[in-house]
């Protein structure tokens, strides 16, 4: 299970990817991630969201959730 | 005045968020999406909403300094540690203070349409797939079966060239989501 869990995650990854490059080289095809972003960015509480879950995922990664290891 | 979208869609999932974290006993992330979901119905409400705006205005250049300093400074922090975890609460008076933006208007409303969804659709299978292993690793199964993100990620976070080719991007995607303007 392990395999087909970790392919679903790189299956998903090489589509954004190439999803990207049609948007690149298409843009009449597909609007760029950035147009859309900056769309959904121009409301005050989906900036606030979404900057949180971004913040929440440096915490969780780079940061630390307690108890905090003490050096 | 408030308005009910406000209520509705991010605070309903950051009150999810908050219960899933408390599944994997992480209590304090629990509380941080509360917070965040009360921040989100504030932000709903036109005076609060103003009164952000007055603040970014004032403090924007100061912020932007701010910003940087402190997500390098992460660069050369160890991983798991009371540094690393003072330099992300130190970060958290930013993320209150967001404005409002003028949304953009694209030329292309068909191209603009389907990549939304595109996008929509590789987010939620993303979310479905990660809360999907989060929730049988809890249930007891091995773990590594089901792996998440978090998991799989582990081994690079250990690793010095693996967190900075991992910071270097979440530096920038933050940057982008705080401080983007429309150009046009």
């Amino acid at each position: 299970m392990e395999h087909v869990c970790i392919g679903i995650y790189v299956l998903i990854m090489a589509t954004a990817v190439g999803v990207l490059i049609l948007a690149k080289f298409r843009p009449q095809i597909i609007a760029p991630f950035s147009v859309v972003m900056n769309h959904v960015l121009g409301n005050k509480t989906n900036r606030f969201a979404l900057t949180f879950f971004w913040w929440w995922i440096g915490w969780h990664f780079m940061g630390s959730p307690w108890p905090v290891k003490m050096d | 005045m408030l308005k009910n979208k406000g209520l509705t869609l991010w605070p309903s999932f950051l009150i999810f968020g908050a219960f899933m974290q408390s599944l994997r006993s992480a209590y304090v992330d629990g509380v941080i999406y509360i917070f965040a979901a009360v921040i989100c119905i504030l932000l709903e409400l036109d005076s609060v909403g103003r009164f952000f705006a007055f603040l970014r205005v004032k403090l924007a250049k100061v912020f932007h300094i701010f910003y940087i300093l402190v997500f390098s400074s992460l660069l050369f922090i160890d991983v798991h540690t009371r540094p690393a975890l003072f330099a992300f609460i130190a970060l958290t008076p930013l993320l209150i203070l967001v404005a409002p933006q003028k949304s953009i208007e694209t030329k292309n409303k068909r191209a603009f349409t389907r990549s939304k969804y595109i996008h929509l659709a590789l987010a939620i299978t993303f979310g479905l797939t990660e809360t999907g292993s989060f929730l049988i690793s809890v249930t007891g199964v091995n773990e590594r079966d089901f792996p998440t993100v978090s998991l799989l990620l582990d081994p690079m976070l250990h690793h010095d060239i693996g967190r900075a080719l991992l910071l270097i991007p979440f530096i920038y995607v933050g940057y982008f989501l705080l401080f983007s303007k429309d150009k046009n």
